[in-house]
Formats: structure tokens, C-alpha cells, sequence
């Protein structure tokens, strides 16, 4: 197992140097810069500016300084939109409020999926599965930018018993999690009951209500491991993805997060920014792929670390 | 059974959880009359707080709570009031500027404001190095192009001097009569030299001096602390001179980049005055709440740049033929009524003494067609393929479309149009990569001057790279001029020149439209969207 993952690290190193490479050739190849601006800046002024960033070195000395600085110290630069903090400063503030709402919908996604998604393959074709698969399916085709309004719209405004937006206390956690999360959890569902409703068939579940085992235990202990995995195949990117942020979510709710300094980043040309954000979604999606698929080798013992 | 329980179990503790922050809590807006605490939508975060380091719209709101200038606007026009300087005198040839500083203006740590940070803050925006976005504000000072632009090193070769303490001195290139304006934008605000000084060199750019625990202002108010993408506040400065004057205890600036959010924010009680209203809300809002819908004109123009390089708009009969073709009119009201006024010339009425430019752009139908046949063109036959650029707003995007089709009814024109991200689109506009594009400009100081001094010879932001020398001749005579009448006049036919030459056609003056709750005293919608908050307070409504 130590020299599987030793083995999908050392994979990642190329996989990161090109994602890096890509990145940072392409946001150069955007026309228009960080000091662009509705109105133009005075040529001396601008030429001192990019002088100031470096900006005025040949492309590729850039990159190599750049990369160096990654690499050796973990310094991803300053910003150019903030001209003040550096990019690790803004990760440090904006990742764990990304942490923290996508948690939050992860746990909304997992207990309404994983429980709709059983309910739904034991109940198959009940008024109960039409139900959920309705409600999954809804969840799956309404947009978040429809969603989460309309959820403002009822608990904020109508209610009162939120506020519409904000980041400050428990209670503005409410929407923005149930919102991520829901359409989630619908994925999850699907995912969920597709998984049970196959390995409920399987004869090793005959086998054990032969035994005469109960109808919970059966479900939990026996089925629950088998169906999970297409899940568990899915909360690999899904995790990185809930984990690093929603742009869209983060823009209705107010929320300090990463998801929407990223967009804007590449809005406002912010090279190192947009390159941080990049390198650390890009980190994020390897390390999740790893746990997943060692996940998944705990989960079906048909397979092995090859 | 356990299982059909959990649905159950999971609606309860839902239910529960909301019922639990039910409990009713004050919003921002009721809370705000109690203790003075403003909460205003800022769109998005400044880059800096340095005054000299400031470029975005937002920026200027948060830059005039925490500094000022020798001049402060007054609230609700806009004219120069004292600021740091309790008087100020000029010399009859208009050259030589001296203000004399009041004796209690302090800096937020308890120093006193002198003559020398001002002559110190000149010096920072006047060094190339800084990088100052705004430093062409300081091309009037005698010396100081040749010094931003490296021909001149010697600084007290720069026309600004600090005999006393207590007394700035300004030497000018020309006569300015609009000089005060300039003063009360932020370019020209003071910033603190030992803070400056302890962070990095004179000219060192983004040291970190103006972030939160270090940035010692002389405004109003005083930073107390900046979360990026949620929240700037700052609380009342006990060393501001006017303090006694000042109402508010805090304000709160809230980045908010959608309007929609924004205004759900204003419907819940978090926000008493927004940064805009989405277009689709404006109408029911005149309907149902007209006192809260705050709308103000703007110093802002749209207008066609066209350019000058290549066919077919290197002829001024198509050019202007494209600019009398527009219904200025039915654009000003489209798609809701109101969201703009026509605009016959290229700067906005308002300022200075109420100079209005020549009325020379209106539809024409009749004249656009003719002219469009002498070109060689009758009723558009032959007329190249052309493409539309503008920016990615909706705003734009409907405008280009209402316009595409007035051109193909009122010249028989296909317009092609193409839309740009924004970046992407001043890049366009500033290579001159385009053949004719949706432009806008709003206007930096309270003069005609900011506008016509858009398209001389070589100019930034000439974006048709528009040269005539008669024209640059009247807008230089016209600023060696001090009679203010004489001195429209000039513009005047300078501004006749321009639009018969027609490198732009104008098109609109915008409107601002904000969200103001009745609470909210003292904030007015001014011309240059520049708020003084001396006078802001929350009242009960």
C-alpha cells in the first residue's frame, strides 16, 4: 500500500508541472493585463508597475522564477488585485471559510443522499421512489443561481428568519449549505440507489437473510459497502469540488470564500492569484483521488493495489 | 423499524434548526439609527487604501472617509468647500495658489497635518516609480510632467512649495480655473510621511503602510479593519477637526459584486444604501417605493469611438452619418424608461457655471442618409462588412443591439457585433484594434476639461486617435483663459470642432440609480458619485 501511494505521488509531480506550465502560459496569453483599466495608464506609470511585479523580464525567466519560488518556498506571490497581501495570505483567509461551507454541504449531501437513495432501492418503484427520484432529479437539473434565491426568497425575506446573505453567524450558514448541498445530494441519491438496487440482487445478500439476519443489519453491514462504491467513485472530484469553493454560491450568499477570488482572479488578470488558486484545486483533486481510490480498495476486497 | 424513521428524524432537526434562529434579532438598518452604523454595497474590494494607489470606484468611498484634502466637496453639489485649508488665495494671473491650513487639523494618531506632508505627498504622486494610476491629475503643477517623465530630477524644481508650516504653495503650468475640484479628488490627499516612511521608500509602491494597524489617515473616520470580500469598517476619527460635525459612529463597506444580491440584502434590513439596482427592478421600485429609489445623473458619457485608422470610418461623412442615425432618444429609454438622458454633445451638462456643449448630435435620418450616399454608399449599398465591439455588461449589450437595429432600419446597414470581456475590450480600444466600439468615459474633476482633453493629440485615452491641431490650439487656449465665459466659449468651438470631425458620436448620459433607506440622512447623489460623509447621519424614519 505505502509504495501505491508513493507511486501515485510520484505521478502527481508531472500531472502538477504541466497543469502549472498550462496555467501560466495561457493567463499569459490573455490579452489585457493586471494594471488594465477602463481608463488607460500613463506609459511611464505602467512601465514602473510592471517593472515593480517583474513583469518586464522575458516570458520564460518569469515562469522559472516563479516555479522556484513554489517550489523551494512555497511563496506563491503577491496579488495584483490586492497589492498588498500575497496570494498565500489570501489562501490562508479564504480557504477555511471554503472548508467549512463545503463540510457543511458535504454532510447535508451525504445524510439526505445516502438516506434518500437507500429508502429509494428498498421501497423500488413505491410512490416513495418516484418521490425522491423526482426530488433527486429536480435537484440535479435546477441550477444553484435558481435555488438559492428562491430559498433567500422564502426563509429571508418572506420569513425573516435568516439573514438574505452574510458570513457571520451560524444561522447564515443555513442557506448556503442546504443549497450546495442539496443538489449534491441529489447526485448521491441517484448514485445510491443504483449502487443498492444491483448489489441487493447479489446472492451473498440472499445468503445472509438465510442466515437470518435483520433487515437493518442486512442493509448497513452487507449491502451499504457494495452500493457505496459508484458513490464513492463520485466523491472523489465532488469532494474537491464542494471543498474548494462555489463560485455561484459564494456570490449569492455573500460568502468569503476561495471559489469566488478565483473567478475574479482571472476577471481582473490577477496571474498569481489565478495560479495559486489553481495549484492548490490541482493538489486538492490528487490528494482526493488518492483517498478515494485507497477508499475503494478498503470497500470491494476484489480489489488490490496494483 | 428504524429506517422510515430517518426521513422523519431529518425533517425535525431541519425544522428545528430553523425554528432556533427564528428568534428575531435586530437587522443592520435598526440597529444603524441606535448606535450610528452606516452598512453600504461597495461592489468590490479596493485594491489599496492609499490614496496615491487608488484606481477603482470603490476605492474613492473608502478613501474619502479615511483622508482628505486641502478642499472638500460640499454634499449635495459639489462645489469646493474648506477642507484642511481654511482659506486659500490666487494670484490675479491665475499661476500661483496659497492655502492656508487650519491649525487643528490632526493625522489619526494625534500628529499635526503640515504644509511639508502635503509638499511629501506631491513628491510621492510626482515619482514615476510609484506607479501612481492617477499621477496625470498632477500635470498642471509646474514641472511636474517633466519630473514624472524623468527630464527633470530636482524636485524643488516642481512648482510646490511649504513656506511655513501652515502654508502650501502651488505654482501652476497654465491658469486652471477648475484647480479646486482637483484638489478634492483623491489624488491630491495627504498621506503620512513617517508611516510611509517606516514601510519603505518615498516611491516604493505597496509596502503595506495602509493596511489595517498600521494606515494613519486624516479623515473623518479611522480604519479599524478589512476582510477581504466581506467587510471594510471603519469607525469616527476622535482627531478629525470637524469631529463635532460627524454623526456617524461606523460604516461598514460591504463588496458586493451582483445587484441582486444586493438588493435582496437591502429588502432583509442588512444594507442601507446600495451600490446600483438591477435594471429589471428599477420600474417596480418607481412604482411601489419611489422614495427609496435614489436616482442621479451622472457625469458620464457614452459614445461611438471610431476609428480613424482604416475604411470606412476614416471618413468623417460616415462617421457622422452613423452618429446621426442613432434615436438617442428611444436608447435613453430602452429597455426601461429613464435609464438615461440623450446626449447631444460629448460633455455632460452640469459643471462649471453650467457649460453646456454645442446640441450637435441628434437624429437626423434625412441628413445620416445623405451623407451616406455622398460617401458612396446610397442607402448602404456596397457598405463593407462592419463589426460593433462593447464591453460584456447587459447594459451594453443592449444598447449595441438597439443600436444595430436603428442602423439597418435608418442607413440600411448590417452591423456585425461583437462582445467582449472587459479586459479584453479596453486592450481593443487602447491598440486601437477595432474598427468602432460602444465607449464611455465619467469624468474625474467638475470641469468640461476632463472630457475634451480626452481626444487631443496623443492622448491616453484618445481612443480614435482623433489629432487635429486646431483642435488641441482651442482647448489649450481655452485653459490659458481666466474668464470663466470667454473660457466656455473656447470650449465650445472646440467642441463644435470635434463633433463636426465626429472621431466619436455621442450618445447617453447615464443615470446612478441607488437603494436608500428613508433612515439615511445627509447622502445625496452627486454628479461625480464623490459622497462627503461629514454630514451623513441615520435617523428613525
Amino acid at each position: 500500500m505505502l509504495r501505491f501511494i508513493a507511486h501515485r505521488l510520484l505521478q502527481a509531480v508531472p500531472v502538477l508541472f504541466i497543469i502549472i506550465a498550462v496555467s501560466f502560459f495561457m493567463l499569459r496569453l490573455a490579452p489585457g493585463g493586471p494594471f488594465t483599466a477602463e481608463k488607460a495608464i500613463p506609459p511611464e506609470i505602467l512601465r514602473n508597475l510592471e517593472a515593480h511585479y517583474g513583469l518586464d523580464k522575458p516570458l520564460h525567466v518569469q515562469f522559472f522564477t516563479y516555479l522556484g519560488k513554489v517550489v523551494l518556498h512555497g511563496d506563491l506571490g503577491p496579488s495584483f488585485k490586492y497589492s498588498n497581501r500575497t496570494v498565500n495570505e489570501i489562501i490562508a483567509d479564504k480557504l477555511p471559510v471554503s472548508l467549512e461551507l463545503g463540510g457543511l454541504a458535504l454532510l447535508v449531501a451525504l445524510v439526505l443522499g445516502l438516506t434518500f437513495g437507500i429508502l429509494a432501492a428498498l421501497r423500488r418503484n413505491t410512490f416513495l421512489d418516484y418521490l425522491y427520484s423526482t426530488v433527486g432529479m429536480l435537484g440535479i437539473c435546477v441550477p444553484t443561481f435558481v435555488f438559492g434565491p428562491l430559498l433567500v426568497l422564502l426563509f429571508a425575506i418572506q420569513l425573516g428568519w435568516v439573514n438574505a446573505s452574510g458570513w457571520y453567524t451560524w444561522q447564515d450558514r443555513v442557506l448556503p449549505a442546504l443549497t450546495l448541498g442539496f443538489v449534491f445530494s441529489a447526485y448521491i441519491m441517484r448514485l445510491t440507489r443504483a449502487g443498492m438496487l444491483e448489489v441487493l440482487h447479489q446472492d451473498y445478500i440472499r445468503t445472509a437473510r438465510a442466515k437470518g439476519a435483520s433487515e437493518v443489519r442486512i442493509v448497513l453491514r452487507h449491502a451499504l459497502r457494495g452500493g457505496l462504491l459508484p458513490v464513492v467513485a463520485f466523491l472523489g472530484p465532488g469532494t474537491a469540488d464542494l471543498l474548494t469553493g462555489s463560485f455561484v454560491i459564494e456570490t449569492i450568499f455573500q460568502v468569503p470564500g476561495l471559489g469566488r477570488e478565483f473567478v475574479n482572479s482571472a476577471f481582473n488578470r490577477d496571474y498569481t492569484l489565478v495560479l495559486g488558486t489553481v495549484i492548490l484545486f490541482a493538489v486538492l483533486i490528487v490528494a482526493c483521488n488518492l483517498v478515494v481510490d485507497l477508499v475503494q480498495v478498503w470497500l470491494n476486497p476484489k480489489l488490490k493495489f496494483e | 423499524m428504524l429506517l422510515p424513521a430517518v426521513p422523519r428524524l431529518i425533517t425535525t432537526t431541519l425544522a428545528a434548526l430553523l425554528l432556533v434562529s427564528c428568534a428575531k434579532q435586530p437587522t443592520n438598518v435598526e440597529r444603524g439609527f441606535r448606535e450610528q452604523v452606516l452598512h453600504l454595497g461597495n461592489l468590490s474590494d479596493p485594491r489599496d487604501l492609499d490614496p496615491h494607489h487608488n484606481f477603482d470606484d470603490s476605492a474613492f468611498y473608502t478613501t474619502m472617509a479615511l483622508f482628505e484634502g486641502l478642499v472638500n466637496f460640499d454634499p449635495i453639489d459639489l462645489h469646493p468647500v474648506p477642507g484642511v485649508a481654511e482659506r486659500w488665495e490666487v494670484s490675479p494671473d491665475g499661476l500661483v495658489w496659497t492655502f492656508h491650513l487650519r491649525a487643528n487639523a490632526r493625522w489619526s494618531n494625534g500628529d499635526p497635518v503640515t504644509a511639508e506632508d502635503f509638499v511629501f505627498s506631491a513628491r510621492r504622486m510626482c515619482s514615476a516609480a510609484l506607479g501612481a494610476e492617477y499621477s496625470y491629475l498632477f500635470h498642471v503643477l509646474r514641472g511636474a510632467r517633466d519630473y514624472l517623465q524623468g527630464r527633470q530630477t530636482d524636485f524643488a524644481k516642481v512648482g510646490v512649495k511649504a513656506p511655513d508650516a501652515g502654508t502650501v504653495r502651488y505654482e501652476l503650468e497654465h491658469p486652471c480655473p477648475y484647480f479646486l475640484t482637483l484638489l478634492a479628488h483623491i489624488a491630491w490627499f495627504p498621506v503620512h510621511a513617517p508611516t510611509v516612511l517606516k514601510a519603505g521608500r518615498i516611491d516604493e509602491p505597496y509596502t503595506g503602510w495602509s493596511m489595517p494597524g498600521k494606515l494613519v489617515g486624516n479623515g473623518p473616520f479611522a480604519l479599524v479593519s478589512w476582510r477581504q470580500n466581506q467587510e471594510l469598517i471603519v469607525r469616527k476619527n476622535p482627531y478629525y477637526w470637524d469631529a463635532a460635525r460627524v454623526q456617524l459612529q461606523e460604516i461598514h463597506y460591504h463588496p458586493i459584486e451582483s445587484s441582486e444580491v444586493e438588493e435582496r440584502a437591502f429588502r432583509t434590513g442588512q444594507l442601507q444604501l446600495t451600490y446600483d439596482v438591477p435594471a429589471n427592478k428599477i420600474d417596480l421600485y418607481r412604482r411601489t417605493q419611489p422614495t427609496v429609489l435614489l436616482e442621479s445623473p451622472w457625469y458620464q458619457t457614452r459614445f461611438i469611438s471610431f476609428n480613424l485608422a482604416g475604411p470606412p470610418f476614416n471618413d468623417p461623412r460616415v462617421r457622422l452619418a452613423f452618429g446621426l442615425a442613432a434615436d438617442r432618444t428611444q436608447l435613453a429609454n430602452f429597455p426601461v424608461p429613464r435609464l438615461a438622458s440623450a446626449a447631444p454633445s460629448a460633455s455632460p451638462p452640469g459643471f462649471g457655471y453650467n457649460y453646456r456643449g454645442p446640441a450637435a448630435m441628434g437624429l437626423d435620418v434625412e441628413r445620416a442618409r445623405h451623407l451616406l450616399a455622398e460617401a458612396g454608399y446610397p442607402d448602404g449599398r456596397g457598405f463593407p462588412r462592419v463589426e460593433f465591439r462593447f464591453d460584456a455588461s447587459d447594459r451594453s449589450h443592449d444598447l449595441a443591439q438597439a443600436l444595430q437595429e436603428m442602423w439597418r432600419k435608418n442607413l440600411g446597414v448590417q452591423v456585425a457585433l461583437a462582445s467582449q470581456e472587459n479586459r479584453l475590450f479596453f486592450t481593443s480600444l487602447n491598440r486601437g484594434e477595432y474598427q468602432f466600439a460602444l465607449d464611455s468615459y465619467f469624468g474625474d474633476y467638475g470641469d468640461p476639461n476632463t472630457f475634451l482633453s480626452l481626444w487631443l493629440t496623443g492622448a491616453g485615452n484618445n481612443h480614435p486617435r482623433y489629432a487635429n491641431p486646431a483642435y488641441d490650439r482651442l482647448i489649450d487656449e481655452a485653459n490659458h483663459q481666466l474668464d470663466p465665459a470667454h473660457r466656455f466659449a473656447l470650449l465650445a468651438d472646440a467642441e463644435t470642432l470635434l463633433l463636426t470631425d465626429a472621431p466619436v458620436a455621442p450618445l447617453l448620459h447615464e443615470i446612478r440609480f441607488r437603494l436608500r433607506h428613508p433612515s439615511v440622512r445627509g447622502w445625496h447623489g452627486t454628479l461625480l458619485e464623490m459622497h462627503p460623509l461629514q454630514d451623513v447621519r441615520l435617523d428613525p424614519p
